[in-house]
């Protein structure tokens, strides 16, 4: 496929732009277009442009967002290859350092893990795993879809892309969370069938709906109770639906604070709380570096 | 050579050290225009080795705002003088 003109001039300027502001963090720009060829500089200008290229600012907002979120990843990996633990441990600790920060949130994190999606490929080939293997496998017919730990709505809105009638309800703790998705959908034209709860999952009044699919993507390394909350995922998921749970891996962030070592861990937390594993797949961040200090993130499609 | 004679150096002679020790090559030399196309290893997970091992010598902390837009070593000196001249 050949990237149209326009795309691929609008890739260039916006690489050169990251090259500018931040050069240590721009190479990954080219090096993911030369991995993932054109369709994927299609996508990802489409992207950038629908969610930030209507504001004055908006490609330098999200060229900086990216290359702090990467910057925040890199320190706090550096901090747990030397003592092999997370630098904090309780929601406590990051609540109000990170999620109720609206500069943090809405500057750095949430335009910066969006991006990554993109531009990590380990991140960019479990979407494309969720694509062509995932959504294939939700159950014929499912009308109700519920993603708990919606973060920038990155998955909400392929579900939704992919399940036209569908409804979708995103649950999560973040104000901004929830703001960015609401962005992030309407840019698609899927905001009318999605509603969203802010709310503390572990405390909250569960709806008495269920769903027929959920989600719940890279959740379960920000909990101090991920056992807790996978009871929770099921008992929001109908008998004989389905759920896509990940979870990230010696991966440092700092906001992550419960270290899977393995995704045999989470496949063991998954299968103890009752869901029933039907595929997964794991995506390391490179593969030059002993797996114990790889960044790793794994996916599971799991039946109740 | 000590710390304290570390210390006593000027920044631009502990800040050259630091690189020949990050990039593992005693004969580097860094002035305030080299560039990543000057030292071919000077990548972005080498550039987070070269803070820490900064921040380790000088004994500062740069934000994040300083380590993404920095892009040459003479980006370094007014923010290290202006780090240590606030103690």
């Amino acid at each position: 496929m050949t990237v149209s003109v326009e795309a691929g001039a609008t890739f260039d300027r916006l690489a050169a732009l990251a090259r500018k502001r931040s050069y240590f963090f721009s190479d990954i720009w080219q090096r993911s277009r030369a991995l993932f060829g054109e369709p994927w500089v299609e996508e990802f200008v489409d992207n950038i442009d629908r969610l930030f290229g209507r504001e004055a600012g908006g490609w330098e907002a999200a060229v900086d967002g990216y290359a702090e979120f990467a910057l925040d990843a890199m320190r706090n990996q550096k901090y747990f290859e030397a003592n092999r633990t997370y630098r904090y441990h309780s929601l406590a600790e990051i609540e109000g350092r990170f999620y109720r920060s609206e500069a943090h949130m809405m500057r750095n994190y949430l335009p910066g893990m969006f991006l990554s999606h993109y531009l990590w490929p380990h991140h960019f080939r479990l979407l494309t795993f969720f694509r062509e293997q995932i959504l294939p496998a939700v159950p014929a017919g499912a009308r109700r879809f519920y993603d708990v730990g919606i973060g920038t709505g990155v998955y909400s809105r392929e579900v939704m892309r992919a399940l036209p009638q569908a409804s979708g309800t995103g649950f999560d703790i973040s104000e901004y969370s929830i703001a960015f998705t609401r962005n992030l959908l309407t840019a698609f034209g899927l905001s009318d069938r999605y509603s969203f709860v802010l709310s503390n999952i572990y405390t909250a009044s569960l709806p008495e709906a269920k769903a027929d699919f959920l989600v719940s993507q890279e959740c379960l390394e920000h909990l101090e109770d991920p056992t807790r909350f996978c009871e929770i995922l099921l008992a929001l998921t109908r008998p004989g639906g389905r759920a896509y749970i990940t979870a990230a891996i010696n991966a440092a962030h700092s906001d992550h604070i419960y270290l899977f070592r393995s995704p045999d861990e989470v496949r063991a937390l998954l299968e103890g709380v009752g869901w029933r594993i039907m595929t997964f797949r794991a995506e390391y961040a490179y593969t030059d570096r002993p797996a114990e200090l790889t960044p790793c993130v794994a996916g599971f499609l799991c039946e109740r | 050579m000590s710390a304290t004679e570390r210390a006593g150096d000027p920044i631009e002679a502990r800040v050259e050290r630091v690189f020949r020790e990050v990039f593992e090559d005693p004969a580097l030399v860094v002035g305030p225009s080299t560039t990543a196309a000057d030292i071919p290893r000077w990548d972005s997970l080498e550039h987070i080795n070269l803070i820490m091992a900064l921040e380790a010598e000088f004994a500062v902390e740069f934000t994040s705002v300083e380590v993404t837009t920095m892009s040459r070593v003479g980006d370094l000196y007014p923010i290290l003088r202006g780090k240590l001249s606030q103690r």
